[in-house]
């Protein structure tokens, strides 16, 4: 058995692409915001044991986030849908079924009611909809992850333009274009911690709230 | 009656983790945290919310100003908000087009 979940830990079951990096950047300082700390697989080398490592992440956190809001084709040839996040969500399911009080799944998308038709076996799992926006994003992680003194979204949205506006440098000083690199990601966390002190400061001295 | 059914959501409890203590494991050289830190403060003052606070903090008289800056402030961010997600909206439709045509 392994040990006890991190209670402030969430396996972030996300795409990789351009397209979502602005929600994946609300995603990181949201639950920061939040008190909670993000885990992706981005960091996990490849290999036959990665499933094992995987598997492994999502035993070692408390909860996870599966967005499946990018249900198309990839738009490099051959068009192939993504089956890693259905496949992580899976494993999910499986362990939280099994210890239900070790871990917790939330189903995200960004159109009402797509996820009865594009995994009809999940009907009666109502998902988060973020409506492929960062406020969306913001709005429904506090409303999935309740805290007493959470920050309000005009707030965490002061949060998120702070580390957005800082991306380029992160990104110059890496040497990549990849924000969802194992190092970028690292370096796009402790920026997304220090934003969420700066917001505690701001709401115990009575602004940012 | 209408029934509805809300996602999931839950309450959490555990305390949150110190902010020293959170970064360890994210395994960044101390020089390379500073500037990182030191770079969010810079983005941070853009926000003006460090100005709104320092004005807030002096006198009545200054209250009105600074509540009143933290407002055009915010306002700003909202607005520039707004426009972050136009961009992307429309960054992502181009790219959808061009994916679609090819």
């Amino acid at each position: 058995m392994p040990p006890q979940p991190n209670p402030n830990a969430v396996f972030l079951n996300i795409p990789y692409d351009q397209d979502f990096q602005s929600l994946y950047i609300a995603y990181i300082v949201g639950l920061y915001q939040l008190g909670l700390t993000p885990f992706l697989t981005s960091g996990i080398p490849g290999g036959e044991r990665r499933l094992d490592r995987i598997l492994a992440l999502i035993q070692s956190c408390r909860y996870s986030i599966h967005d499946l809001s990018r249900v198309e084709l990839s738009a490099t040839p051959p068009a192939t849908p993504r089956f890693n996040m259905p496949l992580e969500l899976g494993l999910t399911i499986t362990w939280a079924k099994m210890h239900p009080k070790r871990h917790t799944w939330f189903l995200w998308e960004s159109i009402h009611r797509r996820i009865q038709k594009s995994m009809s076996d999940l009907d009666g799992t109502d998902a988060h909809i973020h409506s492929g926006t960062v406020v969306g994003v913001l709005s429904e992680l506090r409303n999935a992850f309740v805290r007493d003194g959470a920050p309000s979204v005009q707030a965490m949205m002061v949060a998120y333009s702070a580390v957005e506006s800082s991306i380029h440098e992160i990104l110059e000083g890496a040497g990549t274009r990849n924000l969802y690199a194992a190092a970028t990601f690292r370096e796009l966390c402790l920026l997304a911690r220090g934003a969420a002190r700066l917001t505690q400061e701001g709401i115990k001295d009575g602004l940012a709230t | 009656m209408i029934e509805t059914v809300m996602p999931q959501s839950v309450y959490i409890t555990s305390p949150i983790e110190p902010f020293e203590s959170s970064i360890k494991h994210l395994r960044i050289p101390k020089i390379r945290q500073k500037a990182l830190l030191a770079l969010l403060d810079r983005a941070w003052a853009r926000y003006s919310i460090l100005d709104a606070r320092s004005v807030n903090r002096t006198s009545a008289e200054f209250a009105s100003t600074g509540a009143r800056a933290h407002h055009e402030a915010t306002e700003a961010i909202k607005e520039e908000g707004r426009e972050l997600e136009l961009t992307r909206r429309a960054e992502t439709g181009k790219q959808r087009k061009s994916a679609s045509a090819a």
